[in-house]
């Protein structure tokens, strides 16, 4: 909920005027957010990108990702990303057992995949050319 | 695999490929995947592998080349055909 204050101006010129305080939904950047969220999470009420990364703030939620940190942000593929464990991760290796380092690679839409953003997941990675 | 994406995505599974080169053994474009994941309607990760990351897991026999991961990037299969069988094990509890 956030708040609007509402002038009785144009109501009530028989009995003057006088600002009001009425408890509403409001989202004023239209990012998908209540104003009152945006206070809570970190994001600017007011600006529908907080991070600039070229996503909503309210998509960024919806989707998982951080709207503060540009670094992190839903791909255009939908893919169920999962960086729960990203930052305690070290790579150690390439053979079985091993933690292997991360990557990121350009996709179909133009993203940059991050191998990581995967890190509660199992990935399969296929390997191929187009020949 | 596509197959297999659509099986076990909800489950916790991710796929990422890796393509190395075009017809014209070139990098692949962003518009290059885009065309290769249309025609064989494929919707998870395709990617250009300009890192050469399929070649970190010892592949003795080129590609096509299969790598498993388990959740925390754990490698569970390394340059292994037969890794599609062991997607169940490496998914997440």
């Amino acid at each position: 909920m956030g708040r609007l204050l509402l002038s009785t101006c144009a109501l009530a010129l028989a009995v003057g005027c006088a600002p009001s305080v009425v408890d509403m939904p409001f989202d004023s950047d239209g990012d998908g957010l209540m104003d009152l969220d945006e206070q809570e999470i970190g994001t600017d009420p007011f600006l529908d990108d907080s991070d600039g990364d070229g996503h909503l703030d309210g998509f960024e939620v919806d989707e998982g990702a951080d709207p503060i940190n540009a670094e992190d942000y839903p791909y255009a593929g939908g893919y169920g990303i999962d960086r729960s464990c990203r930052d305690t991760l070290t790579a150690t290796g390439n053979a079985v057992g091993d933690v292997t380092d991360n990557f990121s690679l350009l996709d179909q839409h133009g993203d940059q995949v991050k191998l990581w953003d995967f890190c509660g997941r199992a990935v399969l990675l296929v390997a191929g050319a187009f020949w | 695999m596509q197959a297999a994406y659509e099986q076990y995505r909800d489950s916790g599974l991710m796929i990422i490929g890796l393509y190395t080169e075009t017809n014209e053994y070139e990098l692949p474009t962003s518009e290059d995947l885009q065309g290769w994941a249309d025609t064989y309607g494929l919707t998870f990760a395709v990617t250009a592998d300009d890192a050469a990351v399929w070649t970190r897991f010892e592949v003795d026999y080129g590609i096509p080349s299969l790598t498993l991961l388990g959740p925390g990037a754990v490698v569970v299969a390394a340059d292994d055909m037969g890794a599609v069988s062991k997607i169940p094990e490496a998914l997440p509890d």
